[in-house]
């Protein structure tokens, strides 16, 4: 498994940063252009939220993820496409691994 | 971080510990791929719709270890789930199956978090600081995490197979 958003991205014919790199070397700043690149074209960006299974194995959440919620906080093309539990249990059913109860929403 | 790109030092530092599962055909050469933001490394086992799956996200420096059902993880489209069925295992997952027949594996799990955690703490602290980590760090990071997954490979791997095989009934 490639990472989460790759396969995902495939499934709805969506674009990821790859594509927008290129070939080109990922860097945070490059990361963060292109956030506010896709903001200033008015894409929609869909988020299927942070990788729950790692999570959920002790690993630190992800920087670059957690500087893109930041960047695209009250964005209007933003669209949420996972649903969470408390920290550690959560996703995005398509790609993800899941039990029922892991998919009770915020808020329950 | 210098020059040298984290996604060929994980290439690297993989490939250089995990040499021994192709040198003596229990599994085929190595499957390469990489993108921008990741690079993965497959070892399928000879003869079997199973293999080992090593997958570097190189926005933040973790390697994912799994064992995946073959025909169906390695399609582009596929996440940890194809059809409804799990097709991608952690590694950890499966040899914590383990531990009741093989009482020292909970003590190699916790020592290989404990060292994989001290050195992913270096790298962590640069990206906070909006820093690429020092290539040096990195290496050391991934050469440590791959001595442990070659270290729980050289020793329980057929245990590990037989798991994986009963798991999707193959």
């Amino acid at each position: 498994m490639k990472t989460r958003v790759e396969p995902y991205a495939r499934r709805i014919g969506a674009e990821t940063i790859d594509d927008w790199l290129a070939g080109r070397k990922w860097t945070l700043e490059l990361n963060a252009v292109w956030v506010q690149e896709m903001m200033k074209q008015g894409r929609r960006v869909i988020d299927i939220g942070p990788d729950f299974a790692r999570r959920a194995k002790g690993v630190a959440p992800s920087t670059a993820y957690g500087l893109e919620r930041k960047l695209l906080k009250g964005y209007l093309n933003y669209e949420r496409r996972f649903l969470r539990w408390r920290k550690l249990r959560g996703g995005n059913p398509e790609i993800d691994r899941h039990e029922p109860w892991h998919y009770i929403p915020d808020g329950f | 971080m210098e020059d040298k790109d984290s996604i060929d030092i994980f290439f690297e530092e993989y490939t250089a510990s995990l040499n021994f599962l192709v040198t003596d055909g229990s599994y085929e050469p190595p499957l390469i791929d990489r993108q921008s933001t990741w690079g993965s490394i497959i070892y399928k086992v000879s003869d079997l719709d199973i293999a080992l799956e090593l997958s570097l996200d190189a926005r933040d420096f973790v390697v994912s270890t799994y064992i995946i059902l073959f025909s169906e993880a390695s399609k582009p489209e596929v996440g940890y789930v194809s059809l409804g069925k799990v097709v991608c295992l952690f590694l950890e997952e499966v040899l914590e199956r383990l531990i009741a027949k093989f009482p020292s594996v909970q003590e190699d799990l916790k020592q290989w978090k404990v060292s994989v955690e001290r050195h992913h703490k270096r790298v962590r602290r640069s990206l906070k600081a909006l820093k690429m980590p020092d290539t040096e760090v990195v290496r050391e990071l991934f050469r440590t995490d791959a001595q442990w997954v070659a270290h729980f490979l050289r020793q329980y791997r057929e245990e590990i197979i037989r798991y994986a095989r009963n798991y999707w009934g193959l």
